[in-house]
């Protein structure tokens, strides 16, 4: 018995020795790995926490009433796993991806259009095995993803159906389309500009990416660290343009009719603010380039109105003075210039202005300026003609002119200068000229961007800016401007402006085209001016590359599509009165708590102002109200068989697009800053064509 | 009968009590966010289980006013009746993380194989506490096996093995018992060798090992009467270790995936960090991270943001080990060491063979859930996913653990009222 029992005591010794072991081995372990602190606290940092990039939301464009032109919204494509399909649970599966491809081959079909191209796209990955097949190319806005989950298999949802959804948080969005597409210039990547003030302000727009500390978790997701913290981003900067939309439309179609009507290659239209130099339009058509700011050519007779200028200022001819022009030829050296089959014989200088004689103005010119052309330079150089004129958008070239002592100086430089030749300019630098003339003489420089903003707060702003505040005297310019009325009243341009409502004054141009290194008998058209003659608002300039047909002229093709955007403005732009100011920003107010807001907003600002809230629901959006010092926070249930207008007021404006983007409203936006009043009460039954007016303030 | 006196056993109480409460922090800690209102809210983790909490104190004193015989008696009938159910499971059971082992009843999920626990320890200590039963008796041995193993099997078949292997904690009730020490000499030297020569590689150097603690324990047998048959059962065993130990990776490749995996990472957690071998290391970098004094109560960046998966329930002691440091996982460790030494001591110091027995399942089965719970959070074995007793998350663990270790309370309180004993 005692044997047995000692027999026993060992046993249970035994074991107790091995939980004493095994509970040592386990403190000991512990031990080891908590007296190394610092190598797991590295760790944690090093291996598992990195830093996640989160990509600002890049600024609007606006035009200068606050329109927006460009804005970011969520896009979002769709793809499927089809091996996440149980392909035998479904019946007729077949069916149903047919009946997907016939949906998707209708609502997507920009460039796809076949159903069975979709249905064999899927019915091959599935063969081949593949985790993901992108069901179309398209970007999807959220309206058409929530159409896309009601098709067959994708309404099976991510697990049965194997639905994936990737989200693009920055897709640019051009509300008004094409217009002034190559100015707003386009997006690469969502983040970088291209052309444009896309990419001359491509510093501002982005703003600055942030970082969060995120922790990777299996499945390739991530928790972030500090859902409550900055995560250092800076939303991009809002760029004000000085462009009006409804002048750019008129500009726009002016110039696109007329290149079609006449067969030409391209179009480029500058129109001017004259007292400012603003930039209110400059369309190009077609838009593949921004021949306006960019493309360099000889402009032709246009540029009479300088060789004029530049005479009347220095008191060297007068408008009435003759010059015989002969039988409208001349011979430089052995450089003939001729009127084109002309014979204006003995003519006051007017004439030769509005029947523009090169004969006449290289006459003109070449006795006064011949034995000393730096003159003559020298005044190209006071009207602009030195350097590219704007500093807001990138690819404006230097004017490239020939002077005296370079080796294509010849004797006949200075004649051929005085019409037009022997130097390239851009539209924009033309139109510049002209604006300064219109201005009575004191030139303005062109400008397209106002202000840089940050919602509400201008952080850059940019005002008119004079080149030269006299370039000619304001006798001079209205000189020129008289002589310009005479083109329009019998000279060149006569025809276009038969019963003008109102008067203009302009210059007609047709440059032949150097093809092979010779002039062909290609043209360039173009029409530079400004109306009303007598009160110049705008200056307008329109050159037309290669019209065909018929006698293709400044005076027939440039002067039309002129007078058309001249009547078009007139009729919007009553009376020409001054533009509005804007009214005062007024102070930021402390946001009502009513209406809905961006719920990541909401917990962020609400402890941020110490006030304290109902639990933030886990939605995108949150509907607030006062409820005693508390804050109410409901999700935004946006219930898509019944869409309801929400309280938009106090949401900033892109929340506000953001947000009835969602639900499929148009927008359009009135003033800046907040939403004060919308034109659809909250409540309002969202319908397929539902568009709502915000106005800010 | 009534208790002539009520031996009421204070220090486990006491213990329990500070463990159910410890256990209860440390869920709040994990559930715990900014935002939420009251401690009670049944919608949050920590509320619920307060509501188990409270469930399991009214089960303990229910549990205290059985009487004993009653216990006993009940014994085969909650053996087969955890029989059916885990049969039950097989047939009707909800899958969950691959294991089919859940029973939803009256809309709670309760985990049969926890029951069946308990059921096997009250059939075991029945069966054991016959009059006439040794574990020598080669057909009464086996049928005291075989109550642990069925269970232990059809558990395997719900696809559990974690819960299975709980059942091999059992082998130190038959140890105790006078179960021959060479069998559990043989598993252990099974694993450490298993063990060894997955982590080292080095195979000639682990039977070189074995075979020298095999000819000690032969000197140590020396007796003469049965040299030749221990010669013989030690060369088999050497035989068996040694083949083990170069088929081991064999053995192991012809294992399910995911344990394949779980057995590598224990040696490389590194291998896999972002698949099985995550938990390890975002486990041991929660409790490395704690130091020696912790980050303190509430304040642990890890379990704030939920960075080790399944926190709350099966790696909850990373949440003591941020939080609380070395000091509070010693704490927890010691608690439970001084637990299950109580229970030793009440087993030993029952009047009853059946107190006895029982006892010892209690205490095995402590055991291994609080070595293999903490061993897995720690890297030193491998991920099987047991709660860790009174602070994983879920009522049918605390429960279980409750009605487990109540039902020896009340058996070592009928101490005094019981003549004389059965030894």
């Amino acid at each position: 018995m005692n044997k047995v029992s000692n027999h026993i005591l060992l046993r249970v010794y035994v074991l107790f020795g091995i939980f004493i072991l095994f509970s040592g081995l386990v403190v000991v372990r512990i031990f080891l790995i908590q007296i190394n602190k610092d190598r797991w606290i590295k760790k944690e940092i090093e291996e598992q926490v990195y830093f996640k990039k989160v990509v600002a939301d890049r600024g609007n464009i606006l035009a200068e009433d606050g329109t927006i032109m460009a804005t970011s919204l969520p896009f979002y494509r769709i793809a499927l796993d089809p091996t996440i399909i149980d392909t035998a649970k479904w019946q007729n599966f077949d069916d149903s991806l047919m009946i997907l491809a016939a949906n998707l081959a209708n609502h997507f079909s920009g460039e796809e259009k076949d159903t069975l191209m979709y249905f064999d796209r899927v019915k091959s990955a599935m063969q081949r095995g593949d985790k993901h097949v992108y069901l179309t190319r398209k970007k999807l806005n959220f309206k058409e993803l929530e159409m896309a989950k009601t098709w067959p298999i994708l309404r099976w949802g991510r697990y049965e159906g194997g639905l994936v959804i990737e989200k693009f948080n920055n897709e640019r969005f051009y509300p008004f389309g094409d217009l002034a597409r190559i100015t707003l210039g386009r997006l690469q990547d969502d983040t970088l500009g291209i052309r444009g003030i896309e990419h001359s302000f491509n510093q501002e727009l982005r703003g600055r990416d942030g970082y969060i500390l995120a922790q990777k978790v299996v499945g390739n997701s991530y928790v972030p660290l500090d859902e409550f913290g900055d995560d250092g981003s800076r939303d991009g900067l809002d760029v004000v343009m000085t462009l009006d939309v409804d002048l750019q439309d008129v500009v726009e179609q002016a110039l696109k009719e007329g290149v079609e009507r006449n067969y030409a290659q391209f179009g480029a239209a500058v129109l001017m603010e004259v007292s400012t130099g603003k930039i209110k339009a400059i369309a190009n058509y077609p838009e593949h380039l921004n021949h306006a700011i960019a493309t360099q050519t000889e402009p032709g007779s246009t540029f009479k109105t300088v060789s004029a200028a530049a005479l009347l200022e220095d008191g060297l001819i007068d408008v009435c003075d003759t010059i015989d022009t002969g039988n409208g030829s001349i011979l430089y050296d052995d450089k003939e210039v001729t009127d084109n089959g002309h014979a204006w014989g003995v003519i006051d200088f007017e004439k030769v202005f509005a029947h523009s004689s090169n004969v006449g103005m290289s006459k003109a010119v070449n006795e006064n300026y011949g034995a000393n052309p730096e003159l003559y330079i020298k005044h190209l150089e006071n009207f602009g003609f030195q350097r590219a004129v704007n500093h807001q958008i990138v690819g404006e070239p230097n004017p490239r002119i020939i002077r005296p002592g370079d080796d294509e100086w010849t004797i006949a430089t200075l004649p051929s200068l005085s019409y037009g030749y022997s130097l390239e300019v851009t539209p924009l630098q033309m139109a510049t000229f002209y604006n300064g003339i219109a201005n009575k003489g004191k030139l303005m420089r062109p400008w397209m961007v106002k202000e840089v903003k940050d919602n509400s707060r201008v952080i850059r702003s940019f005002s008119p800016e004079v080149l030269n505040p006299k370039m000619i005297s304001v006798e001079t310019a209205l000189k020129v401007r008289d002589l310009m009325k005479a083109v329009v009243i019998y000279g060149t341009a006569q025809s276009a402006f038969r019963n003008m409502p109102f008067e203009v004054a302009g210059k007609t141009g047709t440059a032949k085209k150097i093809v092979n290194g010779n002039y062909a008998r290609k043209y360039r058209a173009s029409f530079g001016g400004f109306f009303p003659a007598n009160n110049p608002k705008y200056t307008l300039y329109i050159m037309v590359d290669e019209p065909e047909g018929g006698y293709a002229s400044g005076g027939t093709v440039a002067a039309p599509i002129f007078r058309k955007i001249a009547e078009k403005i007139y009729s919007i732009d009553t009376g020409f009165t001054e533009p509005q100011k804007n009214t005062k920003e007024k102070p930021g107010k402390m946001p009502s708590a009513k209406g809905v807001m961006l719920a990541h907003s909401a917990k962020v600002i609400y402890p941020e102002l110490g006030i304290r809230t109902s639990k933030a629901p886990e939605s995108e959006w949150v509907v607030r109200e006062n409820e005693g010092n508390l804050v109410n926070m409901q999700a935004l249930e946006l219930n898509h068989e019944d869409l309801r207008i929400p309280d938009l007021k106090g949401m900033t404006s892109r929340d506000a697009i953001n947000l009835m983007e969602k639900l499929g409203v148009k927008v359009t936006l009135k003033g800046f800053g907040r939403v004060r009043r919308q034109s659809l009460l909250p409540g309002y039954k969202v319908g397929d064509d539902t568009s709502i007016t915000l106005f800010l303030g | 009968m009534g208790r002539k006196n009520f031996d009421f056993d204070i220090v486990t109480l006491l213990l329990y009590l500070g463990l159910v409460l410890f256990g209860w922090m440390a869920i709040y800690a994990v559930t715990f966010t900014n935002t939420d209102g009251a401690l009670f809210d049944l919608s949050t983790m920590h509320g619920k289980q307060i509501m188990w909490v409270g469930i399991s104190l009214v089960v303990a004193l229910v549990v205290l006013s059985l009487d004993n015989r009653f216990i006993e008696a009940i014994s085969y009938f909650a053996y087969g009746a955890a029989i059916l159910m885990l049969i039950l499971v097989l047939f009707i059971g909800k899958e969950v993380n691959g294991a089919k082992s859940w029973l939803i009843i009256a809309g709670q999920p309760f985990q049969p194989s926890e029951f069946a626990k308990m059921a096997t320890a009250l059939a075991l200590a029945r069966y054991m506490s016959r009059l006439n039963f040794s574990l020598n008796n080669t057909s009464q041995a086996l049928v005291a096996g075989l109550l642990v193993i069925v269970p232990g099997i059809i558990v395997i078949l719900q696809n559990d093995t974690g819960s299975a292997l709980v059942f091999a904690s059992f082998l130190i009730v038959f140890f105790r018992e006078g179960l021959n020490p060479f069998i559990p000499i043989l598993i252990l030297l099974t694993g450490l060798v298993a063990v060894v020569t997955l982590g080292t590689g080095k195979v000639g150097w682990i039977i070189a090992i074995v075979l020298g603690v095999g000819v000690l324990s032969f000197l140590y047998f020396d007796n003469p009467r049965y040299r030749i048959k221990i010669a013989v059962i030690h060369i088999i065993a050497f035989g068996y270790l040694a083949g083990l130990s170069f088929s081991v990776d064999k053995i192991v490749s012809k294992l399910p995936p995911h344990q394949q995996i779980r057995i590598k990472i224990l040696f490389d957690p590194g291998q896999d960090p972002r698949g099985a071998g995550y938990n390890v290391i975002q486990s041991k970098i929660a409790i490395g991270s704690g130091g020696v004094s912790g980050k303190g109560y509430l304040d642990g960046n890890y379990t704030k943001y939920k960075f080790v998966p399944k926190q709350e329930t099966d790696f909850i002691y990373c949440t003591v080990g941020e939080e609380f440091g070395w000091l509070g996982t010693s704490t927890v460790l010691i608690m439970f060491f001084l637990l299950i030494v109580r229970l030793l001591f009440l087993a030993e110091n029952s009047k009853t063979r059946f107190a006895r027995i029982y006892g010892y399942s209690v205490l095995s089965i402590l055991f291994f859930h609080v070595f293999v719970n903490v061993g897995m959070t720690i890297g030193l074995v491998p991920v099987i996913g047991i709660p860790l007793p009174f602070f994983s998350y879920g009522g049918s663990s605390l429960l279980s653990f409750t009605v487990l270790i109540f039902l020896m309370v009340n058996l070592y309180s009928y101490r005094a009222s019981v003549l004389g004993s059965k030894l």
